[in-house]
């Protein structure tokens, strides 16, 4: 692994116990990687904590009961910032998410943002209104997390949250053809060799494209550093444990299930957990229903996504090479990875933000 | 004599009646330089005095067609400064009916924490739209929108 990798992972574990200077540093890498959502749960309360000073010191203090939670775009469902909601203990804490909705008015002369609490973070899977909760104060949180990192980012995408789908400590390799990748890449060496493929969002890192027809969204300079998991703490956290040689399909995975040795994945994942695998993890896509599911998907060795006309979900991570074999398969999620292979035709791999409760399980 | 003073009286009630068609002119035409054109001359608390009840129908309408509407009472008023009591933009707050009358603007601290990494705006309803003259915060009401003001 890269001493940059080892610079995050001292990081991470840092983050509980720091505040002060080193914090910025920490919480870009958080933001970089797993977004705004991830951020706004892990800091919320100190943020609440924060802005019920801020208005006590000018004896504007409220009397309800407070919380900060993510704003959310109710057009795309992306966490665009966070805001702090007020009102009765038992509404507050329906709140899920502020949804914000805009509107252009009387000729442009007027643009209004407003601001509903609703009862889920995901808007897109149908919202109520909570009634009885005001918003108090609204949070810009910075995209570039106040990272260290150089950036030569054009001011114009510079304000936008990063999501990324390929976060890779070393190369990303797209050697077929009409491909699209749907978000942000952080990578140190980007080739794409294939044609007509396309990276619809940012991409930070060396960039190669020697097909024809290839197009990229906006380069902005370096990549950010690689990542490594903690393998003996995962091992440590697992909840069930398979011999080598597995197929998972249409199974419940809560928590860590452990894997000693190759394990393919042939259908559903249900809930919210990781398979995590001592060997090689096969995904194998076909057309019916989905195969994954809201789970992280580590491999010591690599991953292998084969199989056509699939819909695969999983989120990946590990150092490992992830490898898409197959054709027309859509893929959600993201991958944190050492590297990455994009070798079949149409696909699509399309960012996903995982649960906060999902990264914790993860990367804590 | 006489004659004077009713020709300075009707060319004072044609003044006032012309500045009162200019003023209304843009609503009833919806022409954008004319708005912008009054909020630049007027200012911003002009323009939230003006615009405002229709602003609050027109959020009113955005969430209506969002599934997502307001049950309590609304209404549009400036955002301020606390510090120098400037006129920053509009706000909807909501609320129950005499809290909402109550509210006179919409009070912003900002605050920034964590090395910059998070930039908080506080926005506390008060019963005062100038912060020299000493403001109270309205309790039971909240912000619902928030409003940029081109100028």
């Amino acid at each position: 692994m890269h001493r940059r990798s080892l610079m995050v992972i001292v990081s991470l574990l840092l983050i509980p116990a720091l505040g002060g200077l080193a914090l910025a540093v920490d919480v870009g890498a958080l933001i970089k990687v797993f977004g705004i959502g991830y951020v706004v749960h892990m800091f919320g309360d100190q943020l609440n904590a924060l802005i019920n000073t801020l208005t006590f010191n000018h004896g504007l203090e409220g009397q309800a009961a407070t919380k900060v939670v993510p704003i959310v775009s109710m057009g795309s469902g992306v966490h665009i910032g966070a805001a702090q909601v007020a009102g009765d203990p038992d509404v507050v804490a329906q709140v899920a998410a502020v949804g914000q909705l805009e509107g252009t008015f009387i000729d442009g002369a007027f643009r209004a943002k407003a601001l509903v609490p609703i009862d889920n973070l995901n808007p897109l899977a149908g919202v109520k209104r909570v009634f009885g909760v005001g918003i108090s104060a609204v949070i810009d949180i910075r995209a570039d997390g106040g990272a260290a990192l150089p950036s030569d980012e054009p001011e114009a995408t510079a304000a936008m949250p990063w999501e990324h789908v390929l976060y890779l400590g070393e190369k990303l390799s797209v050697d077929g053809n009409n491909n699209l990748i749907k978000g942000d890449v952080s990578c140190l060496e980007v080739v794409v060799a294939g044609n007509n493929n396309q990276i619809d969002g940012k991409v930070a890192g060396s960039l190669t494209l020697q097909g024809k027809g290839n197009k990229v969204g906006t380069e902005v300079g370096r990549a950010g550093p690689g990542w490594k998991l903690d393998w003996a703490g995962l091992k440590g956290k697992a909840k069930r444990t398979v011999k080598g040689g597995a197929r998972l399909g249409d199974i419940a995975v809560d928590g860590i299930l452990y894997v000693r040795g190759d394990v393919t994945i042939t259908g559903p994942l249900r809930g919210r957990g990781a398979v995590v695998a001592e060997g090689k993890i096969t995904i194998q896509a076909e057309r019916k229903g989905t195969i994954g599911g809201d789970v992280f998907l580590i491999s010591k060795e690599k991953v292998v996504i084969k199989g056509n006309n699939g819909r695969v979900q999983g989120f990946f991570a590990g150092p490992l090479t992830v490898q898409i074999e197959g054709n027309s398969n859509r893929i959600y999620g993201l991958m944190v990875a050492d590297s990455a292979r994009l070798q079949g035709n149409n696909n699509e791999l399309i960012y996903r933000e995982p649960e906060r409760k999902l990264v914790e399980l993860v990367f804590h | 004599m006489i004659w004077r003073g009713r020709q300075l009286k009707g060319t004072v009630i044609l003044l006032v009646l012309c500045i009162a068609v200019v003023a209304a002119t843009p609503l009833v035409t919806g022409n954008p330089i004319n708005i912008q054109s009054l909020i630049k001359l007027f200012g911003i608390g002009y323009a939230v005095k003006t615009f405002g009840p229709q602003l609050n129908d027109l959020i009113n309408t955005l969430t209506l067609n969002h599934d997502l509407e307001n049950r309590d009472a609304t209404k549009v008023v400036p955002i301020i400064t606390v510090g120098t009591g400037g006129y920053i933009g509009a706000a909807q707050v909501s609320g129950p009916k005499e809290k909402v009358d109550e509210v006179e603007a919409v009070a912003q601290l900002e605050g920034n924490f964590m090395n910059g990494l998070f930039r908080a705006k506080a926005l506390v309803p008060v019963d005062n739209i100038n912060p020299m003259q000493g403001i109270k915060r309205v309790f039971g009401v909240g912000v619902s929108a928030i409003i940029d003001i081109r100028l």
